[in-house]
């Protein structure tokens, strides 16, 4: 909902620049870690994978934002993006071989019925 | 299909890719590192928004802290993620779970920004809401 305050104020865009300013207190947790330097594979990928997720999480924002400017409500544009867990559920099973139980199916079944709803 | 809805459906296939990015980073590196890589990326993205001609920068103090603020608790969020996929967790329960907070979003922008729903969206909410909770059930080891 903080969001949606936002975008009604500034632009997407500016809320992303601004939104990254709240992760550099954040940071220093990490860096003062002793644990900083500890991997169990390669660093190097580990930090390619972080880095990706960042990427896409920065665009994601940008998008989310940009809805929420363009008329989306945030009762609806909240909810449609929580259902990110559809897309990371499947890709899960096929990527990092997570099994699938019969309620997270069933899951899947409601979260495609509620993009259909929320789509026409 | 409306502009703002395939914005939101971009935003959820980008956010879902990030569950599956973050388990393969904690996977071969600790979660500290995959924060500060995260981080990083993110500062990337923002320097690169002024570049690209973007911006509008007739912001007041009030709303710079409103958008940090949501900077850092989307943040804590995110490490706290980065940790609990590091200790173990499998990115199809801990990604489902962290999404629940729609369920408070939607009830906010009831009461706080007066939002009206049609019976359609009210129920394509109940079933997106119905099938987050549903995808974070693990089954029990018997």
């Amino acid at each position: 909902m903080q969001s949606k305050i936002i975008v009604d104020r500034i632009s997407p865009w500016a809320n992303q620049a601004l939104f990254s300013l709240g992760l550099a207190p954040l940071l220093l947790w990490p860096l003062l870690s002793k644990n900083l330097h500890c991997s169990r594979g390669s660093a190097r990928r580990g930090a390619l994978y972080g880095f990706i997720t960042g990427l896409l999480g920065g665009v994601g924002n940008i998008a989310m934002y940009l809805a929420l400017a363009r008329g989306g409500k945030a009762s609806i544009v909240i909810p449609v993006v929580g259902l990110a867990p559809l897309v990371t559920v499947v890709l899960a099973f096929f990527v990092l071989k997570e099994t699938l139980n019969r309620v997270q199916m069933l899951g899947l079944a409601a979260a495609a019925v509620s993009i259909y709803l929320l789509s026409i | 299909m409306q502009t703002w809805f395939m914005l939101s459906a971009a935003a959820l296939l980008f956010f879902g890719v990030t569950g599956v990015t973050q388990k393969l980073s904690t996977n071969e590196t600790s979660f500290e590192m995959s924060f500060v890589w995260f981080c990083l990326a993110m500062f990337v993205i923002s320097a690169a928004i002024p570049l690209i001609g973007h911006e509008d920068w007739r912001v007041t103090w009030p709303l710079i802290a409103l958008a940090a603020l949501g900077g850092l608790l989307n943040g804590l969020g995110v490490l706290t993620s980065f940790a609990a996929l590091e200790k173990g967790g499998k990115a199809s329960i801990v990604i489902p779970i962290i999404n629940l907070y729609p369920l408070v979003t939607v009830g906010a922008a009831y009461l706080f920004l007066g939002e009206k729903l049609t019976a359609r969206q009210g129920l394509g909410i109940g079933f997106a809401l119905a099938a987050v909770v549903l995808l974070s059930q693990e089954t029990q080891a018997t």
